[in-house]
């Protein structure tokens, strides 16, 4: 075991080194002294004002902490609810493809896994120390102290159960996930007729037993590969690193469970070749679900926009939709740019009018749902007249010309064509944009509106939207 | 039609991977990328692909420049790479139909090509299946067809050989050979020294990012064992 300890620190430490090496690179590139002075400087200057922000709002701090103080069960609720989640990406425990490799020499895995445990352990101690910056908040020493305690102690015993479900079959796991919510659920509503410190105990108790019965099982039926692939990427995925070098560690992709369950016989039937774009669309479909987390952010926090700004002012729900609009156009045409990070799609030659049509098939999806969510909220504020219809009408296809507008923009730069832009394109979108905000005052300027509307499109093919269409 | 880079410079976090390599290829000939390990093969071939950035210099297919029509530039090329990258959610024949579609091969020709080679390279019972379920080497199988499914002016071939099995090789090496005959221009890097031996008709030797030596194969041979002892 020894010998095994200093090879294991051995590797660490030249883990820890060449990190250092690379982050000294990175930083190298990214700042000069002149640069860095100015950034501490402004760190310094960003920490005063944090802690005089945080002193603002010391009422807010002694309400959490007298809830959290009384209730404090939450706490493990939270943590337990987080590792269900994490399970489903994240084994919990340090095993890469080095301490794999160290299973080729006469070392045994039991102890090399035990080692990846302790240094797990090491770090999670280490974040509990870190976490004594708390104490910097208008927050009383003990409760930080108790709170970090706690902290601590579920994120120990909570280890080997991350570890084992992220080795169980997806359906079993998410069985356990939808019967612990519901016992989870249980224990809070409980907590209405039992004392904080009871849960506690209880929660603590059933988390000890839990450890004490998948302690034996540990080791079995561990799918080492995924194991080592998911630890190694979340070791060298370094994001400074990463951007300074523009190279993108990826995940090797594996169809997902979702994926799994939707492949049948059909889907793997050939594609109708005439029709182009349904290869394309289901190329569309894989990108978009490859990255669905950002794709439900980036479309869904764009819904928040209106009713965020109607709490402040009712009519402030047109500059949402403006916002909303733009917003939608820049987060579609992102989208639509990443796909072709995917070397498979970059080895080809790209007919990009396809790969657009296909595109904006889901686009139009997404947009389909925001047209009857703001149309609803328009009809609510503005009352159902034909106005408002001719509003929506207005505001939908403000959202596709600007959306067509910005993945032509995309194609231009995916391509290295850089054409001039008429002075004219830039006076579109901003035109549309007043457009819609004025149509609710002055009813002359929807039907305008709408007249320029049609002759954009009638010119379409003409000048794309305001850029000049080159031959691509 | 050919291919020819200019002055091509690359750097990668200050380093300098590739120092102002120029050649152009000829209609029809088989060039033979050929240096140790970290000469820059893989880099010429990712540099032409568009997938490394240059920092200096031009890369044309006869006058379509790479930084100026990188559609049109992109029409002109194939690409067998050294690890496949194919899709988890397409089937082989999914991704024949991929690249079908996207070099606009008309349908009877595209299937025509897929029987034979599929037939050839003995993957016709796979082409139903994801990547995923495929062993390695019919991965390369499926990579390599994709490839050469296109009638393009420029291939580019990267380690073709490694994890085929020895018939698959044969029949790629066949292929390529057909190929350059019609008239595509090939640039082929391996360690196989036997096989790009037979196959190709000039060599360009990288030493260090640079071009050290180039010239015909068969003048090759006197240089091939100072080549692998110095």
């Amino acid at each position: 075991m020894s010998s095994l300890s200093k090879v294991y620190y051995s590797i660490h430490k030249s883990r820890l080194e060449k990190k250092k090496k690379l982050y000294k690179l990175a930083f190298n590139m990214a700042f000069d002294v002149t640069i860095s002075i100015y950034l501490a400087a402004f760190l310094i200057f960003l920490v005063f004002i944090g802690l005089e922000t945080l002193q603002a709002y010391q009422s807010y701090f002694i309400e959490i902490e007298v809830y959290l103080s009384n209730n404090m069960e939450v706490l493990i609720l939270a943590g337990v609810g987080r590792m269900l989640f994490s399970s489903f990406s994240k084994p919990g425990i340090p095993y890469t493809s080095a301490e794999m490799k160290l299973t080729f020499l006469p070392y045994d895995n039991k102890n090399i896994w035990l080692l990846s445990l302790v240094m797990r352990v090491f770090k999670l101690i280490s974040y509990g120390l870190l976490g004594l910056i708390l104490l910097f908040l208008p927050l009383s020493p003990v409760f930080v102290l108790k709170i970090l305690g706690l902290y601590l102690l579920i994120q120990l015993l909570l280890i080997v159960p991350q570890w084992y479900l992220f080795q169980i079959k997806s359906w079993k796991k998410i069985s356990i996930v939808l019967l612990l919510t519901i016992v989870m659920s249980l224990i809070g509503f409980s907590s209405i007729y039992l004392s904080s410190s009871l849960l506690i105990s209880i929660l603590l108790v059933g988390l000890v037993l839990i450890n004490y019965y998948l302690w034996r099982m540990r080791l079995t039926n561990i799918d080492w590969m995924r194991v080592v692939e998911t630890n190694d990427l979340a070791v060298w995925n370094m994001f400074f690193i990463n951007t300074m070098s523009e190279m993108k560690i990826k995940p090797e992709k594996k169809i997902g469970f979702l994926s799994q369950l939707f492949q049948s016989e059909k889907q793997k039937r050939s594609f109708p070749y005439q029709h182009s774009t349904i290869i394309y669309r289901h190329l569309w479909k894989s990108s978009l679900l490859k990255v669905k987390d950002k794709v439900f952010q980036g479309f869904g926090s764009i819904l928040i926009i209106v009713p965020v700004l109607m709490i402040k002012e009712e009519s402030l729900f047109v500059v949402g939709i403006c916002l909303s609009i733009f917003l939608y156009s820049i987060v579609a045409s992102s989208f639509f740019a990443a796909g072709f990070d995917e070397k498979l799609v970059h080895s080809l030659p790209w007919d990009m009018d396809i790969f657009k049509r296909a595109f904006l098939f889901w686009m139009y999806i997404i947009g389909g749902v925001y047209i009857t969510f703001f149309g609803a909220i328009s009809i609510s504020v503005m009352g159902a007249h034909i106005e408002t219809f001719l509003f929506i009408v207005l505001f939908s296809i403000a959202g596709i010309i600007i959306l067509h507008r910005q993945i032509n923009k995309q194609i231009l730069k995916i391509n290295r064509a850089y054409p001039k832009q008429m002075v004219l394109s830039y006076l579109y979108p901003i035109i549309l944009f007043a457009s819609i905000p004025l149509s609710i005052y002055y009813e002359f300027v929807t039907y305008l509106s709408l007249l320029l509307v049609v002759d954009l499109i009638k010119n379409k093919g003409k000048n794309s939207f305001g850029i000049v269409k080159k031959e691509i | 039609m050919t291919l020819s880079l200019e002055q091509v410079s690359v750097e990668l976090a200050r380093e300098k991977i590739l120092s102002s390599i120029s050649f152009r290829l000829e209609k029809g000939a088989i060039y033979a990328l050929i240096g140790h390990n970290g000469a820059g093969k893989s880099t010429v071939m990712k540099t032409i692909m568009g997938w490394q950035e240059k920092k200096d210099g031009r890369i044309l297919i006869d006058e379509v420049d790479q930084d100026r029509q990188f559609a049109d530039f992109k029409r002109k090329l194939s690409y067998i790479p050294e690890e496949p990258f194919l899709l988890s959610e397409l089937t082989a024949m999914q991704h024949f139909q991929l690249y079908g579609q996207s070099y606009h091969i008309e349908e009877a020709v595209l299937n025509e090509r897929v029987k034979r080679y599929a037939e050839k390279f003995e993957i016709e019972d796979k082409l139903n299946e994801y990547p995923e379920s495929l062993s390695k080497g019919m991965r390369q199988k499926v990579q390599t067809i994709c490839a050469l499914l296109p009638d393009v002016p420029v291939l580019l071939v990267d380690e073709p050989f490694m994890g085929l099995d020895i018939y698959a090789a044969d029949y790629l090496e066949y292929l390529l050979l057909e190929k350059a005959r019609k008239g595509t221009t090939i640039l082929l890097t391996s360690h196989q020294l036997d096989r790009m031996r037979q196959l190709a008709d000039y060599f360009i030797m990288l030493k260090h990012g640079r071009i050290d030596q180039q010239g015909l194969m068969k003048d090759f041979e006197g240089l091939s064992r100072r080549f692998y002892h110095e």
